[in-house]
């Protein structure tokens, strides 16, 4: 690769030296492009979808609503990827396609940019859409976690047990009370992760994203064991191997959107209710439905 | 839109701080939520749970201007629902007792937003109020109810 004019200023701003441009820069790696990148594109998109009508929201910045085809519809866009709510399908075509039309080079045939049809999942949700409600849901995210731990398998006896809590009650005070693990970078911090088996903020961090996106029901938990990452003792490890069992039984769980009236077009799907424990009373839907 | 919030008193056991819990929700599913311990220490229940209604007052506001500007502009000032009936008296009726008097500022913010029709508290005891499971940890039974109930029933 020959040196271009933005490289030798960076290089300048980094060491004070002014390479030569006839240097060949040998590239090892995948280049991550230009720092700016992510501002102009900001502004190439949000000047785009304003050309067609939307206008943005001024505290989320990746929020737009708009008239598009005489209808309200709302826009998402975490960075290049948009989730549009509108009405009819057909809305969502021509929306693609205009925005497409926009967003093609004067030297390419068709528009970078794919149709993917009924958002079925956006932004690390995985996203269950019916005639009744709108479920979000991380199953997919919270297999992957436990795949890379080697913690898939459910064990006979926990399947059909019914699951406990993510932090168990009598625990909590002892979690607080007894004398902290060794600090990082310790080596008995080291023996003590070796011995278990995983890094507790490694585990934490991948739970913690689950909390994030839809899973309120672990918040206690994973506020409450973050407050020991910096050194761990043996029941925190328990805690915390306990509280990924228990997103492994419940790994369905998500969160229900109900709507105000049912959309046609879209599947029908058996409302279930999560339980796992017969002798418990089913809380029935919302009575508008 | 409705908000739950509840606090359990001093229950981080090294500095004897509060723990809020709060969420908001919007078509019976939940929208934005927190299980944050406080950062002051509160010293009394009451104190705690005002502490927890300003953080879920100031959530609400801003989505209630997030969908003012997308175009659902909410007329009714948004319930939020506390199980401490001393704090809902303080806000609701303006009148700081002996013991809530320090409390001054965040107070003085939510009765500016109850006066402005931003938000009004309603009582809900607290083992039906889901933001329960945000703040402590529960047994199985109340666990399972919290988290599989509409949020909005």
């Amino acid at each position: 690769m020959k040196l271009d004019d933005v490289f030798r200023d960076w290089y300048l701003e980094r060491t004070g030296v002014l390479l030569d441009k006839d240097l060949v820069l040998p590239v090892l790696r995948a280049l991550q492009g230009h720092r700016e990148v992510a501002g102009l594109w900001e502004e190439h998109i949000s000047a785009i979808l304003k050309g067609v009508g939307f206008q943005n929201t001024a505290f989320e910045k990746n929020t737009y609503t708009g008239q598009f085809c005489g209808e309200k519809v709302l826009l998402v866009r975490q960075v290049d990827d948009l989730a549009l709510g509108c009405h009819q399908e057909s809305m969502a075509k021509s929306f693609y396609s205009d925005i497409g039309t926009k967003l093609t080079l004067h030297n390419e045939a068709e528009a970078p940019f794919e149709y993917l049809g009924l958002v079925d999942s956006f932004d690390g949700y995985g996203v269950l859409q019916t005639r009744d409600y709108i479920k979000i849901s991380t199953k997919s995210y919270i297999r992957r976690l436990l795949k890379a731990h080697g913690w898939d398998n459910p064990s006979p006896r926990e399947s059909s047990n019914k699951p406990k809590p993510p932090l168990h009650e009598s625990d909590v005070a002892n979690l607080f009370n007894l004398a902290a693990g060794p600090v990082e970078n310790a080596p008995k911090h080291k023996a003590l992760k070796a011995e278990q088996g995983f890094g507790y903020r490694s585990v934490l961090g991948e739970i913690l994203f689950a909390y994030v996106l839809c899973r309120p029901d672990i918040g206690y938990a994973v506020t409450t064991l973050a407050k020991f990452s910096s050194a761990p003792n043996a029941l925190h490890y328990k805690s915390l191997k306990h509280l990924a069992f228990y997103l492994r039984q419940t790994q369905d769980w998500g969160i229900m959107y109900w709507r105000s009236e049912p959309v046609e077009m879209l599947p029908a799907v058996a409302y279930v209710p999560m339980t796992f424990d017969d002798s418990l009373p089913i809380i029935p839907p919302p009575s508008h439905l | 839109m409705i908000t739950h919030v509840n606090a359990a008193h001093a229950n981080e056991l090294r500095q004897r701080w509060s723990t809020t819990g709060c969420g908001c929700c919007l078509a019976d599913g939940v929208v934005a939520y927190r299980s944050r311990t406080q950062s002051i220490c509160a010293q009394s229940s009451t104190e705690g749970e005002l502490i927890a209604a300003n953080a879920a007052a100031k959530v609400t506001n801003y989505l209630r201007f997030i969908l003012h500007e997308l175009g659902y502009t909410q007329t009714e000032p948004t319930p939020i629902y506390e199980d401490n009936d001393s704090a809902i008296k303080i806000v609701n009726h303006s009148r700081p007792t002996d013991r809530s008097r320090h409390v001054e500022i965040r107070y003085f913010a939510l009765q500016h937003w109850r006066l402005m029709k931003d938000i009004i508290l309603i009582h809900l005891p607290g083992v039906v109020n889901p933001a329960d499971m945000l703040t402590k940890a529960l047994g199985w039974v109340l666990h399972h109810r919290h988290a599989r109930t509409p949020w909005s029933s």
